[in-house]
C-alpha cells in the first residue's frame, strides 16, 4: 500500500491455509492489519502483491464483478458495526442477500433464520428499535440465511458488552456447526479466540 | 425479459416500497407529481383553448369548411361529404323585397336546410332588442325569423305575417344573433331567415337570380382534409372553398397571454421539480452508500446494482408521472368545463397525449437527475463495509450533470413551445444562479464578524452557517429558487390580472352604429346626447380595395399565407383621424402633424402580414375613385378594447370627395336598450350592432381564465414550497450529528433551539433577499418582453421576499429538525458513526 510517497507494508509474508469446516481466529491489537487481512480474504480489497485462493480459485485473477459473484455464491459476513440497513425491518434485512441471490422462498428462509436466532417476534422491528445484541443476532441470521460455505466475521463482539458478546459467540459457533461452514473470525477478544479450533496472531503485519 | 432480469425488477420495486419509510422518497414523489400535474393540466388546457379558438372561428363560417358558388352546387359535393362521414347543411342567400304592415323593405334572405348552423348558434328574442336565448333548430315550414332592424322597419311583431315573393310567412321570433353574419359587419341588409323547404314556394328562385349558394361541411380534421383535397380540383367557375379565417383577434390576444402565463407556471414547476429531484437524490445517494457497499459485499455486480437503482428511480418517476397525470387530468377537466361553458363549445374528448407526456416527464426528471446520484453511488467501494470512512472516489460527475441539464432543457423547450419564453426563463435562472452564488458568498463574509458580537447560542448558529461556506451557498440558492418561484408567479400574475381587469372598462361601448350617412352625423350625435351619450365620436369610413403596395400591384394569389390572401381580396375600411386613439400606440414612424396630406398609418399586424413597410406608398380603389398615400407610421391596436379601430387611417380631410359613411360606438345601459328601436325607426338605413353579449362573454371568459391561472399557480406554489422543504430536509443527517456534538459538549436544549432558530432565520433572510432581487429583475423582463404589459417596479417585493423567506424557512426548518433536539446525543453520534 502506498501512502503519499512512502511505501507502507500493512501485511507482509502472511501465508496460511484454512481447511473446509475449520474455525480460525485471527488475533491482534489495533493496527496489526487484521481488518485489512479480512478485506483481502473477502476480495473487497486488493493486495499490491500476493494471492488468495478460495476453493482453488485465485481471487485476484478475477475482476471486481467476478469476486462479487464468488462472494454471492458462498460467503457470509458479520461486522463489528452490524451493518443493518436502518430503514429496513429485521426481516427485510435478513431477506436482502436472499433476494439478491434470487431465492424464491426468501421470506420463509429469512423467517426461519430469525426464529433460529430467537427473534421471531421482532421481525417487524427496525434496527433502531433493537438492542446491540439483538442487532448482531439479526446480522447472524442474515449471514447464515444464504447457507455460506465460508463465514467471515470482523470483531463480531467489538460493540457489545462481555455478557452479550459471549451469547453472540455461542450462537455464531452453534450456527456454524449446524451448517458445517468454514469460519474465519478477526478479533482481539481472547475469549472468542479460545473457542476457535485454531488461532493466528498478527503483529505489525506479520504472523507471529 | 430473462427470469433474472424480471427478478431484479421485482427486487427493485420491493426495495422502493421499503424506501417509503425514508421521508425523501415521499417528498420526491410529491414534488414530481405536482410538477407533472401542473404540466399536464396546462398541456390539456392549452390544447383545448386552441381547439376553442378554432371552433370560434368556425362559428363565423357556421362550419369548418364552406363551399360557395353563384349557381346551384353540384349534389356530388354533398354526397361526397356525407360519404366521408361529414355533417352537411345548405343555404341560399339573396336580396329581395319583404312586405309587412308598413310597406316593403329590401332584405337579405337566407333559406337554410336543417342542421344549419353546423358551428356556432343562432339566438332569438321575442321582441326587437329584447332579452334573447339560444335558438333550437330553424323556423318551421311557413314561418320566418326576422332581425330587429327588419322588424322595426316593417313594424313587425312576433305573430305577424311577412310576405316574401309569392309566400306569406308567420314571424315566430326575432333573430338576435347570427354568427355567420357577424364575420361581415357589412352584410348591411336586414335579415330574414326561412327554412329551405319554403324557398321554392316564394317563386324567387329563377334563372338569372343573383343567389349565393353555400354548402356547409363540418367534422373531424382528417375527413375534412380528405374532402378538401377531393373537392378543390372539382371547383367550377365562381365557386370557392373556405376554411377558417383568423377570427376574433381580441379573444386570441387574451388567450395567448393566458396560455403563456400558464406555460410559465408549468415551466417553473418543471425547473423546481428538477432542482428538488437533484437535491433529494443527492441525499438519497448519500444515505445509500452503506446499502450499496453491503449489496456489493453480498455478491451483486456493480452493473447489476446500477440497474437495480435505476429501476427504482424509473419506478418512482413513473409513479409520480402517473399520480401527476391523473391529478392534471382532473384539474384540466374542471378548467375545461369552466371555459367550455363561457365559450359555448362542445369540447372534443381530451386525448391521452398530455397524459403520456406527463408520464414521460415524471420518468425523465427522476431518472435524469438520478444519474449524477447514481454516478456517485457507483463509486462507493465494497470495502466500506469494513471501513466506514470510505466514501465514493472523487468522480467526474460533470457528464452526468450535463446530461441531466440537457434533459431539463429538452423538457423546457417542449413545454414552452415559445422559444423566447423558454430562453428568458432558463437564461434568467442561470444568470440569477450565478449572481446569487456570488451575492451569497459576499453576504456570508460579515457573518463571522456579526457572530462574535452575539451571545453564545445565536453565535453557534451563525458560525455553523459560515463554516459550511459552499454548502450554505447551495442551500440558499435552492431556498431562493423556491421563493423566487413564489414571488415571480405572484408578481407577474398580479400584472396580468390587473391588465385584464382594466381591459374591458365598465364604460366600454356596448353598441356599434354603422352605415350613418354624412348628413345624419349631426342629428344622430344630438340624439345620442339626448339619450345619455354626450360625447359620441363618429368616424368617417370609406371602403377601398388595396390595389398596390409601393408601386407593385396587389395580386391576392401571390401571397403564400391564407390570411394575407383573404385580406388582399377583401375591401378595407379606411378612416380619417386627427389624433391617435387612446388605445393605439405608434410602434414605428410618427403620428402626423395637423395639415398632413396623402399619408397613412397602418396597424402593425396587417402590415406584417401583407409586407407593408414604413415609406411604402399604398394605392386603394374606393368605389372606382383612387386614394393613395405614404405609410408614415405603424400602430399597435388593442383589439380587445371594444372601441372602433381601423387597419388603415389617414389624416382629417384625406377622405374628402369619397363616398363615406360613418360609424360610432357608444355605451347604453341595458335597461335603455329598447330606445334603439326609436333610432332605427328614425334613420332606417342605420344598422345597430349589439356587442353586449360578446362583452359579457369576454368578461366571463377573462374571469374563468384568471381562475385557471390561479389554479395552476397554486400547483407551482406547492412545488416551490416542497423544494424548500427538500432543501432543508437534505441536511437533516448532518444536522443531527452537529446537534449531537453540541449536546455532548454541554449545550442545553434551549441553546440548541436558539442556535437553530438563528441559523434558519439567517438562511431565510439571505434567501429572501436573493429571491427578491432575482424576482424583480425577471418580472420586469417577462412583463416587458413576453407579456407586453406595463410593469412598475414594486419595492414591496423586497419586503415580501424577506418576510416570507424568514417566516417560511424558520417554520419549515424548525419543523424539519423536530425531534433532533430531543433525541439523546448518543443516538445521533452512533448513527453518524
Amino acid at each position: 500500500m502506498w501512502l503519499g510517497e512512502e511505501r507502507l507494508d500493512i501485511l507482509a509474508g502472511v501465508s496460511f491455509t484454512v481447511n473446509s469446516g475449520e474455525t480460525v481466529a485471527v488475533l491482534g491489537s489495533s493496527g496489526s492489519g487484521k481488518s485489512t487481512l479480512l478485506g483481502l480474504l473477502a476480495g473487497l480489497d486488493t493486495p499490491s502483491t500476493g494471492s488468495v485462493r478460495v476453493d482453488g480459485t485465485d481471487l485476484f485473477g478475477l475482476d471486481e464483478d467476478g469476486r462479487a459473484a464468488l462472494r454471492g455464491r458462498g460467503m457470509g459476513f458479520v461486522f463489528q458495526a452490524f451493518q443493518l440497513l436502518p430503514d429496513l425491518s429485521a426481516l427485510d434485512n435478513v431477506m436482502l442477500p436472499l433476494e439478491l441471490a434470487g431465492a424464491a422462498d426468501a421470506r420463509e428462509r429469512a423467517r426461519a433464520q430469525l426464529a433460529r436466532v430467537g427473534l421471531a417476534r421482532r421481525e417487524r422491528h427496525r434496527p433502531g428499535q433493537l438492542s446491540g445484541g439483538e442487532q448482531q443476532r439479526v446480522a447472524l441470521a442474515r449471514a447464515f440465511a444464504v447457507a455460506p460455505r465460508l463465514l467471515l466475521a470482523d470483531e463480531p463482539t467489538g460493540n457489545l458488552d462481555p455478557h452479550t458478546g459471549a451469547q453472540i459467540i455461542d450462537l455464531m459457533l452453534d450456527l456454524n456447526r449446524e451448517q458445517g461452514a468454514t469460519l474465519i473470525v478477526v478479533s482481539h477478544d481472547p475469549a472468542l479466540a479460545a473457542r476457535c479450533g485454531r488461532q493466528l496472531r498478527l503483529e505489525g503485519g506479520r504472523l507471529a | 425479459m430473462t427470469g433474472a432480469r424480471l427478478n431484479d425488477l421485482r427486487l427493485a420495486l420491493r426495495l422502493l416500497v421499503r424506501e417509503w419509510r425514508g421521508g425523501e422518497v415521499r417528498i420526491l414523489l410529491a414534488v414530481v407529481a405536482l410538477a407533472v400535474a401542473s404540466l399536464t393540466a396546462v398541456a390539456f388546457v392549452a390544447d383545448r383553448v386552441r381547439l376553442s379558438l378554432a371552433q370560434e372561428a368556425d362559428a363565423l363560417l357556421a362550419a369548418d369548411l364552406v363551399l360557395s358558388g353563384d349557381r346551384p352546387l353540384d349534389p356530388a359535393f354533398q354526397a361526397e361529404a356525407r360519404r366521408r362521414g361529414l355533417a352537411v347543411a345548405r343555404s341560399a342567400t339573396f336580396l329581395s323585397m319583404a312586405q309587412g304592415p308598413s310597406g316593403a323593405v329590401l332584405a337579405g334572405i337566407k333559406a337554410a336546410s336543417p342542421g344549419y348552423p353546423l358551428r356556432g348558434r343562432l339566438r332569438v328574442a321575442d321582441a326587437p332588442y329584447g332579452p334573447d336565448r339560444p335558438a333550437t333548430g330553424l323556423p318551421g315550414p311557413g314561418r320566418a325569423w326576422v332581425d330587429a332592424r327588419l322588424a322595426t322597419e316593417l313594424r313587425l311583431r312576433v305573430g305577424d305575417t311577412v310576405r316574401l315573393g309569392a309566400r306569406d310567412l308567420a314571424v315566430t321570433a326575432i333573430l338576435s344573433h347570427e354568427s355567420e353574419r357577424s364575420g361581415n359587419f357589412m352584410a348591411l341588409a336586414p335579415r330574414l331567415l326561412v327554412a329551405e323547404a319554403d324557398l321554392a314556394g316564394t317563386g324567387l328562385v329563377q334563372e338569372g337570380s343573383r343567389i349565393a349558394w353555400r354548402l356547409f361541411v363540418a367534422g373531424p380534421p382528417e375527413a375534412l382534409a380528405g374532402f378538401r383535397a377531393w373537392a378543390t380540383p372539382r371547383l367550377g367557375r365562381g365557386q370557392k372553398l373556405e376554411g377558417l379565417a383568423d377570427a376574433r383577434p381580441e379573444l386570441r390576444q387574451v388567450l395567448d397571454k393566458a396560455e403563456r402565463y400558464l406555460g410559465l407556471a408549468a415551466l417553473l414547476a418543471v425547473v423546481l421539480a428538477a432542482a428538488a429531484a437533484q437535491m433529494i437524490l443527492r441525499r438519497y445517494a448519500q444515505r445509500h452508500f452503506d446499502q450499496f457497499a453491503l449489496l456489493r459485499c453480498f455478491g451483486a455486480s456493480r452493473a447489476r446494482l446500477i440497474r437495480l437503482y435505476l429501476a427504482q428511480f424509473a419506478g418512482l418517476g413513473l409513479a409520480a408521472g402517473l399520480l401527476g397525470g391523473v391529478a392534471g387530468f382532473l384539474v384540466q377537466w374542471g378548467l375545461a368545463a369552466l371555459l367550455a361553458d363561457v365559450l359555448r363549445l362542445d369540447l372534443a374528448a381530451p386525448s391521452w397525449r398530455p397524459f403520456g407526456l406527463g408520464l414521460g416527464a415524471g420518468l425523465l426528471i427522476v431518472v435524469a437527475f438520478g444519474l449524477p446520484a447514481m454516478r456517485r453511488l457507483a463509486e462507493v467501494p465494497a470495502l466500506r463495509v469494513l471501513r466506514r470512512d470510505l466514501g465514493p472516489a472523487r468522480s467526474r460527475q460533470v457528464l452526468a450533470q450535463l446530461l441531466a441539464l440537457a434533459v431539463l432543457a429538452g423538457l423546457l423547450v417542449w413545454q414552452a413551445g415559445d422559444l423566447r419564453l423558454g430562453a428568458i426563463v432558463v437564461g434568467g435562472l442561470v444568470a440569477a444562479g450565478l449572481a446569487a452564488g456570488l451575492a451569497i458568498r459576499a453576504l456570508l463574509a460579515p457573518l463571522a464578524w456579526l457572530a462574535h458580537r452575539l451571545p453564545p447560542a445565536p453565535r453557534l448558529g451563525l458560525l455553523a452557517l459560515r463554516r459550511r461556506g459552499w454548502e450554505t451557498t447551495l442551500q440558499v440558492m435552492a431556498l431562493s429558487l423556491g421563493l423566487l418561484a413564489l414571488l415571480l408567479l405572484t408578481l407577474v400574475r398580479g400584472d396580468l390580472l390587473a391588465a385584464w381587469r382594466d381591459k374591458i372598462p365598465a364604460d366600454a361601448p356596448n353598441r356599434f352604429a354603422i352605415n350613418i350617412q354624412p348628413d345624419q352625423v349631426a342629428p344622430i350625435r344630438a340624439w345620442l346626447a339626448g339619450h345619455g351619450v354626450p360625447d359620441a365620436e363618429l368616424y368617417p369610413m370609406v371602403r377601398g380595395r388595396l390595389t398596390a403596395i409601393a408601386g407593385r400591384p396587389v395580386a391576392p394569389e401571390a401571397f403564400p399565407e391564407e390570411r394575407a390572401r383573404h385580406l388582399a381580396e377583401r375591401e378595407f375600411n379606411l378612416s380619417a383621424l386627427a389624433a391617435l386613439p387612446a388605445d393605439n400606440v405608434v410602434s414605428a414612424g410618427r403620428w402626423w402633424q395637423a395639415g398632413a396630406r396623402n399619408v397613412f398609418s397602418v396597424e402593425e399586424g396587417i402590415a406584417k402580414t401583407l409586407g407593408i413597410r414604413l415609406g411604402d406608398r399604398l394605392d386603394f380603389d374606393a368605389g372606382g375613385l383612387p386614394l393613395s398615400g405614404v405609410v408614415t407610421s405603424l400602430r399597435k391596436v388593442e383589439w380587445d378594447s371594444f372601441r372602433v379601430n381601423f387597419f388603415v387611417v389617414g389624416p382629417p380631410g384625406s377622405l374628402a370627395g369619397l363616398p363615406a359613411s360613418y360609424i360610432t360606438a357608444f355605451r347604453l345601459a341595458p335597461a335603455r336598450a329598447t330606445v334603439l328601436a326609436e333610432l332605427v325607426a328614425a334613420w332606417p338605413n342605420v344598422t345597430v350592432i349589439d356587442v353586449d353579449a360578446v362583452m359579457t362573454e369576454m368578461r366571463t371568459l377573462m374571469d374563468r381564465i384568471s381562475l385557471a391561472v390561479q389554479v395552476v399557480f397554486l400547483f407551482s406554489l406547492a412545488v416551490g414550497l416542497l423544494v424548500m422543504v427538500a432543501a432543508l430536509y437534505a441536511r437533516r443527517d448532518e444536522r443531527a450529528r452537529e446537534i449531537g456534538v453540541w449536546r455532548a459538549l454541554g449545550a442545553s436544549a434551549h441553546t440548541v433551539r436558539i442556535a437553530l432558530a438563528t441559523e434558519f432565520a439567517a438562511l431565510g433572510l439571505l434567501s429572501g433577499a436573493v429571491a427578491a432581487g432575482a424576482a424583480s429583475a425577471l418580472a420586469w423582463l417577462l412583463a416587458e418582453r413576453v407579456f407586453e404589459l406595463p410593469h412598475a417596479a414594486d419595492p414591496a417585493v423586497w419586503l415580501a421576499g424577506l418576510a416570507v423567506g424568514l417566516a417560511l424557512v424558520l417554520a419549515v426548518g424548525l419543523a424539519a429538525s423536530r425531534g433532533l433536539v430531543a433525541a439523546p446525543p448518543m443516538a445521533a453520534l452512533r448513527d453518524a458513526d
